[in-house]
């Protein structure tokens, strides 16, 4: 265990070469077992984190390229920590959500192992060519997720998908080309660490439509990110995916892939080029706001559970831009927060949707009713995870929605304003789509034997309402680890953004 | 000195040569049932070339290398005036052995019934010996007299199965083509001949460049031979506009056939590239330069586009070879020299990628006489291990992580933005990712399509099973450890 960052790699790495050649029932706890593995070497890393200190931590490089200075290297700081935990602890989840797939089971948990890999070392990746790799690595499990083991237009949803994210990230590739080329000619020497790119220099002269070249790569990086957030309007590929996606896919598309957008725009986009990010503020700023409440207006016109928490998504995923945009501790904070929020409540309401369906076949309200008589112990995680999704105090949601529109009222208080009615819409999407799944009468005879939450159900839906809570009460017990580095955050990058 | 300054430079050369002839002297007795040794002959001169070129490679230099004109006989003088060696040409020297050799085992199993199939080893190894003598021309006359001796052999093997009205139609267009393109090349080989004198490259090269220094721009009989050479070569190497050929044969042609046309002869066509555009022009390359530029862009997008639109694998991959022709032009332009070890990545990586890959299509070819791309449908899951490999082989050809397709794609875009060229890289991503989609294609059917029928394929070749499964690793194992492909220094 000398280097723990490694076995968070290897680990599904080696599940995946084991699972090959054994059977088709016993693939599945093994997969269910590497991926628990996991989760206790993401807790070794998790206690042997050094809170106290800002930088990377637990280093470690390989040489891949010697004569372009290529390594694949690793390292966790208060940006990554939590997103790896959250990861770790999804994977298993979203592996026993699979657990009842018939259709070629092993292939599906060779699939999330692979995805395990590609999302814990896209957050691990120091190197700008091993994030790159790791980045579009993600996207061919994710493909095969959606478009083998997904509804009736699956292979729409996963084409779909994979060409609006390649899409985003060729850009981005031309504009790590060019910051490589640009940090040898003005260094002298190669280098694919992320973090020396932020002493790139950049000249002002405009080269290409009125824009000078940080503006340019700026934008290409975001673009990228934006896609993947998604921010609006580039969101359109979120709704398919998700509705076509199986449980598992859903879980992990939703709670970390979704991520990794905003993970971009906080690792390269706005320390790379710090002065084209705050010209670029206005817009994205704009354009979370729109998605805040567009997401959650069109949520509100769902009669589908699944595309209402998909779309709650684009509502959610805005208030996290924002919060990154008003560029002060608590915004940084609240969205750092967030993103695990939303990992964990929108993993556990596609785990309860996907429950429904499994038993149902249906995901519209029309076809439930008063499941609160019946299944009631669904119902009172699905009215949990509804009451984190909308931020009810005393539950995750809260905190962060709160830290983020604290810090936008002291940004702009306009921007806290219009982000307020996001949070009473989402109220109101989420208490409509409660009522009417849960409450009221009985109006189905199909619904009236259901049966309630099996074991595999608990052992997935308690973790997630355990976090929930825990990070509703005292998210202090859980901030105070990666504190410092958001703290160090704006501070360093003001440095940066002053040399130039 | 016979052995030292002759046998051994060009030994690789001469042991394809050798074999070659031998099997036609076999051919002449009577041993018709004997194919099985026949293939195994035919095997060892291709495993004898590479094992001579690694030699060759492990003993550099060799004292043929310094040779000087005025030092050897008469005779070996004049050898070396033709015959050129470095680690470049060793390099290419490898590729060609490799592909050799894999082609010889997936069409061993393609024309296994075949009547004419000791007649296919021979024609290979011929080809093979010609295209080493192409990448190591030094004189104008050798490249053309090695590349009508790689061409002939080719037309004849792209026409082999004679009942085949679409195998036919391919040779013959082929060979009309080809043979326009090699009338072109002799003009353009005239001119340069009445301007210097000399049909010797590195003369050529020197009369340029001091030419070049004297006035900035150049004679217009050199330029109109670069135009020729420009032309014919980019016939060759299925350019657009010159690329009309490339879909009609690639797809009539036997499968394995299209591999190795596709790898080997396109590995050689680079060569001849560098040979004349590094080797001869380099001094000319602002004149040359924007013009590949362009023809690398549009080579790309309608490579690409039209790939979009096809339905069948064969003709599918056949426009996907040609922007990868286009991809490897602006290497072509963005490298130098002393980088060009990156080009060499990207042929063999893509070479190796469509050798495995027309040998799967060969399979399917073989047991259903149809080469839609419904026929995939499934296959993933019907035959998990030839469906994983046909899906690294669509994955690596788009060039996404983790495969060595990725790598070699970026590093040549790279090395052109660094060349000033990030317009031309955006445009190249842009239209690899329009490529993306077909190559996906191959991935949805495989996995996400239902099989209407089982298409039976049974393991019978293991050999040639293995061989695909090298490939397959190839595209894996050099993205993780590139610097065995010469990386850095040749």
């Amino acid at each position: 265990m000398t280097t723990p960052l490694l076995w968070l790699i290897a680990i599904p790495l080696i599940g995946i070469f084991v699972c090959v050649p054994l059977s088709e029932r016993l693939s599945k706890m093994v997969a269910l077992v590497f991926s628990l593995l996991g989760v206790i070497v993401s807790m070794v890393v998790w206690c042997q984190f050094d809170s106290a200190s800002t930088g990377l931590q637990m280093k470690e490089s390989w040489t891949w390229i010697s004569s372009f200075n290529i390594h694949f290297s690793l390292g966790v700081d208060g940006l990554s920590l939590p997103l790896v935990m959250l990861t770790k602890l999804m994977v298993p989840i979203a592996i026993l959500s699979s657990f009842r797939e018939t259709r070629k089971p092993r292939a599906f948990m060779i699939c999330f192992l692979l995805l395990d890999i590609a999302m814990t070392g896209t957050f691990l990746a120091t190197d700008i060519f091993a994030f790159y790799i790791f980045w579009e690595l993600m996207l061919l499990p994710m493909i095969l997720i959606i478009g083998v083991w997904g509804s009736t237009e699956r292979v729409y949803a996963s084409l779909k998908f994979f060409l609006f994210t390649f899409a985003g990230s060729v850009l981005m590739l031309v504009a790590i080309f060019w910051l490589f080329t640009a940090y040898q000619s003005q260094l002298g020497f190669y280098s694919s660490e992320i973090s020396s790119f932020y002493h790139v220099v950049f000249s002002s002269e405009p080269v290409f439509l009125g824009l000078n070249r940080e503006a340019l790569i700026f934008l290409a990086f975001t673009l990228a990110f934006a896609i993947k957030i998604p921010l609006f309007p580039l969101h359109t590929w979120l709704p398919d995916a998700h509705v076509q996606a199986p449980t598992g896919g859903s879980i992990l598309l939703a709670a970390i892939l979704l991520k990794m957008g905003t993970y971009g725009l906080l690792r390269f986009s706005i320390p790379i080029c710090p002065n084209a990010f705050q010209q670029c503020i206005p817009l994205l700023a704009g354009l979370s706001l729109v998605g805040i409440i567009y997401g959650a207006w069109v949520a509100f016109q769902q009669s589908d559970m699944k595309k209402l928490v998909a779309y709650s998504s684009v509502s959610h995923l805005g208030f996290i831009v924002l919060g990154i945009c008003v560029m002060n501790t608590e915004g940084l904070s609240g969205a750092m927060l967030q993103m695990i929020n939303h990992g964990l409540s929108t993993g556990a309401l596609f785990l309860l949707v996907g429950f429904l369906y499994e038993r149902r076949h249906s995901r519209n309200f029309a076809d439930f009713g008063g499941l609160a008589q019946v299944l009631p112990k669904f119902s009172f995680f699905l009215v949990l995870m509804a009451c984190s999704s909308m931020a009810v105090p005393g539950l995750n949601g809260f905190v962060g929605e709160f830290l983020i529109l604290l810090g936008a009222y002291k940004t702009d208080r306009w921007w806290a304003m219009i982000a307020v009615t996001g949070v009473v819409f989402g109220a109101i999407y989420m208490l409509t789509m409660v009522r009417q799944v849960l409450f009221g009468p009985v109006t189905s005879a199909e619904n009236r034997n259901l049966k309630d939450l099996g074991i595999s159900d608990w052992c997935s839906l308690l973790p997630l309402a355990a976090f929930i809570i825990a990070l509703g009460i005292s998210p202090g017990f859980f901030m105070k680890k990666f504190e410092r580095s958001l703290d160090q955050y704006w501070s360093s990058f003001k440095r940066v953004s002053h040399v130039h | 000195m016979f052995t030292e300054f002759f046998l051994y430079p060009s030994s690789p050369v001469l042991v394809l040569l050798l074999t070659a002839t031998a099997l036609i002297g076999l051919e002449c007795l009577p041993l018709d049932h004997w194919s099985r040794g026949k293939f195994c002959v035919a095997i060892g001169g291709a495993v004898a070339s590479i094992l001579l070129s690694v030699l060759l490679w492990k003993a550099w230099p060799i004292p043929y290398s310094s040779v000087g004109y005025s030092g050897a006989e008469a005779w070996l003088a004049e050898f070396y005036r033709s015959y050129f060696l470095d680690r470049q040409v060793l390099a290419f020297f490898l590729g060609i052995g490799l592909f050799t050799f894999l082609s010889l085992v997936f069409m061993n199993f393609h024309f296994q019934e075949h009547e004419l199939r000791a007649e296919v080893f021979i024609l290979v190894l011929f080809v093979a010996s010609g295209m080493m003598l192409l990448v190591s021309a030094n004189s104008l006359l050798m490249i053309f007299l090695a590349l009508e001796f790689l061409s002939l052999p080719t037309y004849i093997l792209v026409g082999i199965q004679k009942r085949d009205k679409a195998s036919g139609e391919a040779a013959l267009k082929y060979f009309l083509f080809g043979s326009f393109a090699s009338v072109l090349l002799v003009f353009g080989i005239a001119f340069l001949y009445g301007r210097y004198g000399t049909l010797n490259i590195p003369d050529i090269l020197n009369a340029i460049q001091t030419m070049s220094v004297d006035s900035p721009t150049p004679k217009r009989l050199t330029l109109a031979a670069l135009g020729l050479l420009l032309v014919g070569v980019g016939f060759k190497i299925g350019l657009v506009p010159f690329h009309m050929w490339i879909p009609d044969t690639y797809q009539g042609a036997p499968s394995p056939v299209t591999g190795f046309m596709g790898s080997a002869v396109k590995l050689a066509g680079f060569g001849l590239v560098l040979r004349l555009f590094w080797g001869m022009f380099l001094p000319l390359i602002d004149q040359w330069g924007p013009i590949f530029d362009t023809l690398a862009i549009a080579t790309m997008f309608v490579g690409n586009i039209a790939a979009l639109v096809q339905d069948n694998l064969k003709r599918m991959f056949a426009y996907s070879s040609i922007s990868h022709a286009g991809y490897l032009l602006l290497g072509v332009t963005s490298l130098s020299p002393e980088n060009g070890s990156l080009l060499y990545y990207y042929l063999l990586i893509y070479g190796l990628m469509y050798l495995g890959l027309f040998a799967i299509i060969a399979f399917i070819e073989y047991y259903t006489k149809n080469t839609e791309i419904y026929q995939i449908s499934g296959m993933g899951f019907t035959h998990p291990f030839l469906g994983l490999y046909l899906a690294l082989f669509a994955i690596s050809g788009a060039g996404i992580p983790p495969t060595a397709g990725f790598l070699a794609k970026y590093f040549i875009f790279l090395e052109a933005v660094k060349a000033q060229k990030t317009f031309l890289v955006v445009l190249a991503v842009l239209s690899s990712l329009i490529g993306v989609y077909y190559y996906l294609r191959v991935v949805v059917y495989l996995y996400m399509k239902e099989s209407k029928e089982r298409i039976a394929l049974p393991v019978s070749h293991r050999f040639a099973f293995f061989c695909i499964f090298l490939c397959a690793l190839s595209q894996v194992y050099f993205a993780f450890s590139p610097s065995l492909l010469g990386f850095g220094k040749w």
